[in-house]
């Protein structure tokens, strides 16, 4: 069933706008070849029939469909030559941002309001987490999980919290899945999820650059450009990434509509995706969702080049940590005790 | 002729290993950032004055908040403001008349039990009272041990007369946490928004949630 | 225009002399055809229901795809021992073996890079890593790299056994002025893919089993040891059944080069073996893993002693003279020291890496049926291709087919 709807998309695609080659797809080749209109076109058409492959063949069908269907397979089109986010001007983002905003509502009925809004000048975000502090509710946990539209079927979360013995910080010894009454007699709990490192090793092994670093030091994803060869994943010392082993599912009544294209935008099946302290929030000031949700104040957010900010006053006061130094990752999420 | 290959072949190898050594060593590091410690790039990138639009200006416009009344501090910030969420204020509504006739009136089952619920979990009875915190002779505000007055609003100064530690985290930003978000306006979360006075210890409670696919995954290796 | 016109009828008679065989042949194809189209089919499972339908998860990322891949890549780096003393050292015993062994480096360089592309989430947009359209994240990226000196391997080792073929087909001499600078690229270039494959894993800090200096020599040391067994059992195979008549002193010479990598392969094996389990750290826990087993869970024990045993086993038989001479004796040790490698690579290296995660979270990982469906489809492929190549060439290269022309 799954087959043919896509064999369709495909023959449509063949008998829409794209055949008489006045259509507007592909900034990815626009960005990075700059090639003339009509090869691009004969390139698109060759890699298209490389695609169908069996579906060109009932092509026919595609008189039957809706002008919806025909708009829905051209939107899906467009994405799959959709460049590189990084390479993108302003006025590509807003034009792919309203592309996917359209194809979501023409999917889903709902119309999301997906930002595309760049690093703000002279902030760069850091974090802090009182392991004091944190007594193992994980309210941070479901906050996060809704708020990011993380796949309900395999309970994707970013965030672990790790239920340390007291005497000891180590991690294999820890239990992150524990099901009991928090804080548990002489156990102490820390939070782990993407540490946002300055040098971030997932970055630099990613062979297409579908990971960046950017200016305001998240670590994002462009989930349209990542094939899935899950490098990073294997790269990561921090279990900071997060894969797609199936088609997420999130209930239409539950989809948070407040997105970034760079967060919580939502993803599809074989691509990577991770915590970006909540782009969407914290671009426009807004703290991440987990700093909102903890009843406890364990986590602190901030701007590091903020001489006032909270992160600041705790890097100054406290005596803090991070996790694995030694690998010179310099995680910008750091941990401290009252 | 031969002599001619190996030399191609050393001059492909000198080309390629340093090639890989450069990248080995240049990295990811930006530009002529050379071996800085992130510590190193916050100092030399910090900005006395933040130049950006971020601001919680229009989402705060809503949020009920007082200025908060610290003198020792050079920045001003607002507090969550306390006395709307309180049910029965101002107390004088009841509290008109002394508080023996009030408690005669419960007798004569005349007025509904007030304050009845409440048992004082904070410190050795011994040491706190009800007294020590509200002032019984006018009981809109409270006291603090030298006998000034404090606004509900202000409570967190009643709290910073014994925890100073906590006060101290608390206007750093250590201890406590800011409403919505980190840039301006900096409203703060007052003590009794997450502590109830007479009982500020935090309670025991189950998590949010377990994860069940989690709990498969490493169970369905033991197979 | 010309050099096209020959090279087409070089096709088409390539084609009709891989499509002529006796009954055993056609069955041998058939059921390669069988076992790719079985794959086609479990690729097709995993396309529609992701990459879940494998067993890999967030803690073990990668398995059988990767690790049969890392395989390959030395079976196709292993070419180079054969294509060295032919063209330099004009060791003749060696020249009939080489372009078997060419074959053999295409077929598995092929595999090497189905085996990616099944492995990847989004094959669809496996286009972002061609350079030009997609953005290749070069030179940081190993991967870049990898995908860099495998496609370049593949060039080198099609265009010259083209160019070699295409001469004697023509039955000129093939000009040395003009091969063998590339024969001398693709000499390096071996070593090259297999040092880049191993630093893919080196250079990952995140995983202390892989981040190991002695990676990439072990890598080359075990890839130089199974890649020439795998030849020596496949030159006997064609010795039997085709009219390519390959001397007893060609797998002699060969099996010599297998002892000389198998011996080294196991003082490395010891070397890492001492480290890790003579002060073990905590960056020993993955060995601690592999070789006893974590809080009760011990997938990986049994195959890693059978490695090893096989290991040790085939490097004795191959180090005793009488033994290694003896047809029977250095069969069994091909086989026993490529299935030794092969699960090296895979159980013992690759799967492995993952367990512990990065918390100390142990989830063990076994291979669903799509997997290894797709597994044996790609495996089938690579014999397939070899097969039609080898078939195709050797009688160009006997001089039995020729260039007419008109």
């Amino acid at each position: 069933m799954k087959e043919k709807k896509e064999n369709n998309k495909a023959m449509q695609n063949t008998s829409g706008s794209c055949q008489n080659g006045n259509c507007s797809c592909g900034d990815g080749y626009q960005q990075t070849l700059n090639k003339k209109s009509d090869r691009r076109g004969m390139l698109k058409k060759l890699t298209m029939g490389l695609l169908t492959g069996a579906g060109m063949v009932n092509s026919a069908c595609s008189i039957t469909a809706s002008d919806e269907d025909k708009e829905k397979s051209q939107l899906d089109w467009e994405s799959f030559f959709q460049g590189n986010y990084q390479l993108m001007t302003e006025d590509e983002k807003k034009k792919t941002v309203e592309r996917l905003e359209r194809s979501y509502e023409l999917n889903h009925g709902r119309h999301p309001d997906i930002s595309a809004k760049g690093p703000e000048k002279d902030v760069l975000y850091g974090y802090a987490f009182n392991i004091s502090k944190c007594r193992g509710y994980m309210d941070c946990v479901n906050a996060c999980v809704q708020e990011n539209n993380q796949d309900r079927d395999t309970q994707m979360q970013y965030i672990r919290i790790h239920e340390h013995k007291n005497g000891q910080i180590n991690f294999e010894l820890a239990e992150d899945n524990y099901f009991h009454e928090v804080p548990a007699e002489g156990h102490f709990y820390m939070g782990t999820q993407c540490f946002h490192c300055e040098n971030p090793p997932c970055v630099k092994v990613c062979p297409v650059e579908a990971t960046w670093k950017e200016k305001d030091g998240i670590v994002v994803v462009d989930y349209d450009w990542c094939i899935g060869c899950r490098y990073c994943m294997a790269a990561c010392p921090y279990d900071g990434r997060r894969f797609n082993w199936q088609t997420p599912e999130v209930p239409e009544e539950e989809v948070n509509l407040n997105q970034h294209y760079l967060g919580n935008r939502l993803r599809k099946k074989g691509v990577m995706e991770k915590c970006t302290f909540c782009i969407q929030r914290s671009r426009e000031g807004k703290n991440p969702a987990c700093v909102e949700a903890c009843p406890t104040g364990a986590r602190i957010f901030g701007n590091l080049l903020d001489p006032n900010s909270e992160i600041r006053w705790v890097l100054a006061n406290k005596k803090v940590f991070r996790l694995k130094e030694d690998l010179g990752t310099e995680p910008k999420f750091w941990y401290f005790m009252d | 002729m031969k002599n001619c290959y190996t030399n191609f072949l050393s001059a492909i190898c000198l080309f390629i290993v340093p090639l890989m050594l450069f990248e080995a060593c240049s990295g990811s590091h930006e530009e002529g950032a050379g071996h800085e410690s992130l510590l190193e790039t916050i100092k030399r990138k910090e900005k006395d004055s933040i130049e950006n639009d971020v601001n919680l200006h229009e989402l705060m416009r809503d949020v009920k908040k007082v200025l908060a009344e610290v003198p020792e501090s050079e920045r001003q910030f607002y507090v969550l403001e306390r006395k709307s969420e309180l049910k029965s204020f101002p107390c004088t509504n009841c509290h008109n008349v002394p508080l023996s006739s009030l408690q005669s009136d419960f007798a004569k089952q005349q007025k509904k039990k007030a304050h009845w619920e409440i048992e004082l979990v904070h410190a050795n009875k011994d040491i706190m009272d009800c007294n020590t915190c509200h002032d019984q002779n006018d009981l809109n505000s409270l006291v603090l041990l030298n006998g000034k007055k404090v606004d509900f609003d202000q409570s967190f100064k009643q709290c910073a007369q014994c925890h100073s530690t906590q006060y101290n985290d608390w206007l750093g930003g250590a201890h406590g946490k800011r409403v919505l978000g980190w840039a301006d306006p900096k409203v703060i979360y007052n003590c009794v928004n997450c502590h109830v006075p007479h009982e500020p210890a935090l309670p025991t409670r189950w998590p949010a949630r377990l994860n069940t696919a989690k709990l498969k995954e490493r169970q369905s290796d033991e197979n | 225009m010309k050099q096209l016109k020959i090279f087409i009828s070089l096709v088409k008679d390539g084609v009709s002399a891989a499509t002529i065989g006796n009954r055993t042949y056609h069955i041998w194809m058939a059921v390669l055809t069988f076992f790719m189209l079985l794959g086609a089919y479990c690729f097709n499972i995993q396309l529609d229901e992701g990459l879940s339908a494998t067993g890999m998860n967030d803690r073990v990322s990668w398995g059988l795809y990767i690790s049969n891949f890392t395989f390959l890549v030395g079976v196709a780096a292993a070419a180079v021992m054969l294509v060295l003393p032919t063209y330099v050292l004009k060791d003749v015993d060696f020249s009939k073996a080489v372009l078997i062994g060419e074959g053999l480096a295409v077929s598995a360089l092929i595999m090497c890079l189905a085996f990616v592309t099944v492995d990847l989430g989004g094959p669809a947009r496996a286009w972002h890593l061609i350079p030009g359209i997609g953005r290749f994240n070069w030179p940081d990226s190993m991967l870049a790299w990898d995908v860099i000196v495998l496609n370049g391997y593949l060039f080198i080792n099609l265009t010259i056994p083209l160019y070699i073929l295409m001469s004697k087909y023509q039955g000129k001499i093939p000009n040395k002025n003009i091969y063998l600078p590339g024969v001398m690229l693709s000499v390096f270039w071996a070593v090259g893919i297999h040092m880049v494959t191993a630093f893919l894993y080196a250079g990952l800090p995140a995983r202390p089993f892989w981040n190991s200096s002695l990676l990439g020599p072990r890598f080359l040391a075990s890839a130089f040891a199974a890649g020439p067994a795998l030849i020596i059992l496949a030159l006997q195979v064609i010795n039997k059944y085709s009219s390519y008549d390959i001397k007893d002193t060609t797998l002699r010479k060969i099996s010599l080069v297998v002892t000389v990598a198998a011996q080294i392969n196991l003082i490395m094996l010891a070397s890492e073996l001492f480290k890790e389990l003579y002060a073990p750290t905590h960056h020993s826990i993955s060995a601690m893993y592999l070789f006893f087993g974590l809080e009760g869970k011990n997938a990986l024990v049994p195959w890693i002693y059978s490695s090893i045993a096989m290991n040790v086993v085939a490097t004795v038989i191959l180090t005793m003279h009488t033994l290694r001479k003896n047809m029977k004796w250095l069969n069994v040790a091909c086989v026993l020291l490529f299935l030794a490698i092969w699960i090296e690579k895979g159980m013992g290296l690759i799967i492995p890496g993952f367990i512990p995660g990065p918390w100390g979270a142990i989830v063990e990982y076994a291979p669903t049926w799509v997997e290894i469906g797709v597994t044996v489809g790609v495996w089938a492929m690579g014999f397939f291709i070899f097969t039609i190549l080898v078939k195709s060439a050797i009688p160009i290269e006997t001089g039995r087919l020729k260039y007419q022309r008109g």
